[in-house]
């Protein structure tokens, strides 16, 4: 069972990272970006070239954060920007335009075949508590805590943070308050893409560099979002380690088959108990 | 015999006397007008009376298949320049056309049946590499009478009686399993467990199993993965569990590099594992996307052709040169030599029938071809049963290896494991 929990928590930090990357753009901009997996594979490429390029790995992180960053912003700009206050949620659409074309532009380049992505010396397995486990294990969990707690502290912190919270609530409130709502959606989209690029070299060595897993990982993050509460940090973490555990512990007992049945039969019971997500705040709507 | 679909009530021998009498008198310009250009011809042909033989090659040339389908259309032009060096078809010439269908069976039809709406049929059409759009092109062919060869791997393909004349170049799956009995044997497997991908390549290993070790004894335990897996360790330390003898297991592409991760992970490494043909041909070979550790015990099978011989035949020979001159590179070498052994096949079997009406060319193909044993790349002969539309290679079609070879300029360097 050890081997099954490791495993599924290590996942589950990656589904808490894509769903993290929602709600920040979310928070900022208003928008689901579901390009944001597409940015993490992207990035996981980009590192797979580096460093078959020779670059130090001190080098890569900064670079690939900066270019996903920047690839980002460029997509807040062409696929968020010119729908802002057209009163409909084309967004949706413009954002899943914006993942195919960076998901066929990666086709193109690098091909279809998995490709390594050794952003560490060693990786070896090893046991532990009766199971099996490798180092990338503890540093993705380590990871989706740690840009869980920092994005936390963030927005309930500093002035960028509040102005989320504000934009979120009324964004045309907000804009009367004086924040400037397209920065902030810039800001935000640059934000989300930086956090793709900077984990992109863990997630990618656990997943290896390949256009395919983009799809699971935007549909399993969004599962991680909506399960943990749309808009809340906290539930995007905890959301995606449930759903890695539970999907984890099904196959291993139940079998391969009832994976995602088990998952789901979880998601639909906890959305109807509290349609909000875990931690999610219910929306007051006037009649 | 074997007709195309469609061919027609059985005639009086008087009707077939006048209607003949009929078509002697009709062609007797054209034959007029032939002798003066180009001599050799063979018999009639699928509805075309042009002096070239004519064959339209369909598949994904852009999108997701063009990796695959990319090389493949080279070798095929390869082959049938190296067939028209040598005096073509019967003396006919060898044109190819190829038509993009994007990887889209739906867009693929689209291009096929336009292409035989728009004027002379062609001779022969190569109905694509994956089994998707092969499935949506071969009633097409097959409605309109033109014999077909593809490299799908499906089972659905496997019917004789839709595709009459369809010969598929790629044995089928179970076929490509062949090997999994000799590895069982020399191991004296008592256990083993199938670890297949939950989908249909799962369900057809798993049957091919089952039916390859029927009489062997061998206890077989059915394991799944999750190709969408991100971590498959939970899999393989399941299938440990079993405690088996060895292990047999299969991917393609995507998926391969995490599935052995995962073997790694889940510390079981000293058990001995088979991969099959699909885990062979991903990628530049598992020793290009896996740690070397996650290698350790670990055998593949391939095709023969895809391992570099101290000397290659003049047919590999001939393929790599004028693969390399079509395509700039040697990227692999089974689906490439999967083409050019398509096209030899007919022209083959028009040398056999002495002729290239699309029934007599089939039936030489089924009668048996008795090629010399390195006119082909992927079997040293094509063996297809009378009821079947794949082949069914010799055992010696195969080899099994270790998975941490590399492959250079295509073909497997044999490294110890």
């Amino acid at each position: 069972m050890t081997t099954a929990i490791i495993s599924g928590l290590a996942t589950g930090s990656i589904y808490a990272l894509i769903a993290i990357g929602y709600n920040i753009t979310y928070l900022s901009a208003g928008a689901l970006n579901f390009a944001q997996a597409n940015l993490v594979v992207l990035g996981a490429f980009l590192t797979a070239w580096c460093y078959q390029h020779g670059w130090a790995a001190y080098a890569i992180y900064p670079a690939v954060g900066v270019a996903v960053a920047v690839i980002a912003m460029l997509e807040e700009r062409l696929a968020i920007r010119p729908l802002r206050n057209r009163g409909s949620h084309s967004e949706l659409v413009t954002t899943l335009g914006a993942a195919t074309i960076i998901t066929g532009t990666i086709i193109v380049i690098w091909g279809s075949d998995p490709i390594e992505v050794t952003s560490f010396g060693a990786n070896s397995p090893f046991s532990i508590l009766g199971g099996r486990a490798q180092p990338i294990d503890f540093i993705l969990m380590g990871c989706a805590v740690g840009v869980a707690a920092l994005l936390v502290l963030l927005v309930r912190r500093t002035s960028f943070g509040i102005a989320t919270l504000a934009q979120s609530e009324d964004a045309d409130a907000a804009s009367l308050r004086g924040i400037d709502v397209r920065r902030l959606s810039l800001y935000g989209f640059g934000l989300a893409g930086l956090l793709a690029g900077l984990m992109s070299p863990i997630v990618g060595n656990k997943t290896y560099a390949v256009a395919s897993v983009s799809l699971l990982l935007a549909v399993k993050g969004f599962v991680a979002l909506t399960f943990g509460g749309l808009g809340s940090i906290e539930g995007a973490l905890i959301g995606g380690l449930c759903i890695g555990v539970i999907e984890s512990l099904a196959a291993r007992y139940v079998g391969a088959d009832y994976r995602d049945i088990a998952l789901f039969l979880v998601f639909a019971a906890t959305l109807l108990v509290r349609p909000q997500g875990l931690f999610g705040k219910p929306h007051l709507r006037p009649v | 015999m074997i007709r195309p679909a469609g061919s027609g009530a059985p005639e009086t021998d008087g009707g077939r006397m006048k209607r003949r009498m009929w078509a002697a008198l009709a062609v007797l310009p054209l034959v007029a007008v032939g002798a003066c250009g180009n001599g050799g011809s063979g018999g009639s042909t699928s509805g075309s009376s042009s002096k070239v033989f004519d064959v339209v090659f369909v598949s994904g040339l852009s999108g997701p298949l063009e990796p695959v389908a990319g090389p493949m259309a080279a070798a095929f032009k390869a082959s049938a320049a190296d067939l028209n060096a040598n005096g073509g078809i019967l003396g006919r010439k060898i044109k190819i056309e190829t038509l993009d269908g994007h990887g889209d069976p739906t867009k693929s039809v689209n291009v096929l049946q336009k292409r035989i709406s728009s004027g002379d049929k062609p001779d022969l059409i190569y109905a694509g590499v994956a089994s998707a759009e092969v499935l949506a092109m071969l009633p097409v062919a097959a409605r309109a009478g033109i014999p077909s060869v593809a490299s799908g791997s499906s089972n659905d393909i496997n019917d004789i009686k839709a595709y009459p004349l369809h010969r598929n170049i790629i044995p089928s799956a179970a076929s490509q399993m062949l090997g999994l009995t000799k590895y069982v044997g020399d191991r004296s497997v008592k256990k083993l467990v199938v670890l297949a991908p939950q989908d249909a390549q799962g369900d057809g290993i798993v049957a091919a199993a089952k039916k390859l070790l029927a009489s062997s004894g061998v206890d077989i335990v059915n394991q799944r993965y999750s190709t969408t897996d991100v971590d498959v360790s939970v899999a393989w330390e399941k299938a440990a569990a079993a405690h088996p003898d060895a292990i047999y297991t299969d991917c393609l592409g995507d998926p391969c590099g995490r599935l052995l991760q995962g073997r790694l992970k889940a510390g079981i490494t000293n058990i001995p594992t088979l991969g099959g043909t699909s885990l062979g041909g991903s990628g530049n070979g598992p020793a290009s996307f896996a740690p070397a550790a996650a290698l350790k015990n670990l055998d593949m099978i391939v095709f023969g052709a895809q391992v570099k011989q101290a000397t290659e035949t003049a047919s590999m020979n001939a393929f790599l040169t004028g693969f390399k001159k079509q395509y700039g590179k040697i990227t692999s070498t089974v689906a490439p030599a999967s083409s050019w052994d398509g096209l030899r096949m007919y022209a083959m079997a028009a040398k056999k029938a002495n002729s290239t009406d699309p029934a007599k060319m089939v039936e030489a193909i089924s009668a048996g071809l008795d090629a010399p044993s390195d006119y082909f790349l992927l079997s040293t002969d094509l063996k297809f049963p009378a009821d079947k539309t794949m082949q069914v290679p010799p055992v010696d079609t195969f080899k099994i290896i270790p998975a941490t070879s590399t492959i250079s300029d295509g073909q497997y360097e044999v490294s110890g494991n």
